[in-house]
């Protein structure tokens, strides 16, 4: 998978692209909380998934546990441009219950 | 129409992707909706992944195999592993139970299974490993009103 973000001030914005599972996960999440660790100013995260073509509860996990940490700064994430396949998984596991899905 | 296979894939999470490919290659025969072989693909990453994940927990190297066998519309397949086992089936279905929250899982896995198949059983013996037989029918084509 390939992931590319943008930083300007305390918002950082996401792409995720390809396949987001097991494999995927773990460079997906270093990535993401070495942006994070180095810039604690963060405090939204906008993800964009309209390149992401499957996901499964892998990359639940990565979404809840980046979530705790904008939670923990007090911010906002919201993902956006969701395929069916992937809305599904995200509705199932209940992730617009706690953070914005656009 | 009866078809089957069978893959058998190091337990190295870089096979999850394959697994998924297979399947969903081998269901398209089936003229199944996007949806339907989504479904599929997912569930069998599910069970792939749990298997390397927790199966093989601790294990240098093993296989996992999975079988899929078509019969009219009906697709059924099977994940077998020989790793670990599991020790309480029911508290490992329960929706959010993971075992490894150390490695962020979200307990998600079996919720999945069963939402996106019709029928998901599980059989596990501690040490010798486990089978994870899922069932399927596809309606796309038959909606469709094709003779597949």
């Amino acid at each position: 998978m390939n992931i590319t973000y943008q930083h300007r001030g305390s918002a950082l914005w996401v792409q995720l692209e390809g396949e987001l599972d097991h494999h995927s996960a773990a460079i997906c999440r270093s990535q993401l909380d070495e942006v994070l660790a180095q810039h604690p100013e963060i405090r939204q995260m906008r993800v964009n998934l309209c390149q992401l073509d499957f996901m499964d509860s892998s990359g639940i996990g990565v979404l809840i546990g980046r979530y705790k940490t904008i939670r923990e700064r007090r911010g906002v994430m919201t993902l956006y441009g969701l395929k069916p396949a992937v809305a599904k998984i995200v509705e199932m596991a209940g992730l617009d219950q706690i953070m914005n899905v656009e | 129409m009866l078809n089957d296979m069978k893959l058998v894939i190091p337990a190295m999470s870089e096979n999850e992707a394959l697994a998924r490919s297979v399947v969903g290659a081998f269901a398209a025969r089936l003229d199944p909706t996007l949806e339907e072989v989504e479904d599929i693909r997912t569930a069998v990453s599910e069970a792939v992944t749990n298997a390397i994940i927790h199966g093989y927990e601790g294990m240098e190297e093993g296989e996992v195999t999975l079988y899929a066998l078509a019969q009219g519309q009906q697709i059924t397949l099977e994940i077998v592993d020989h790793g670990r086992g599991i020790g309480n089936i029911e508290q490992a279905r329960a929706p959010f139970y993971t075992s490894r929250p150390d490695l962020e899982r979200s307990g998600m896995g079996f919720t999945i299974m069963e939402s996106f198949m019709d029928q998901v059983e599980v059989v596990s013996h501690p040490g010798e490993g486990t089978v994870v037989r899922m069932m399927k029918t596809i309606k796309g084509a038959e909606e469709a009103g094709s003779g597949a």
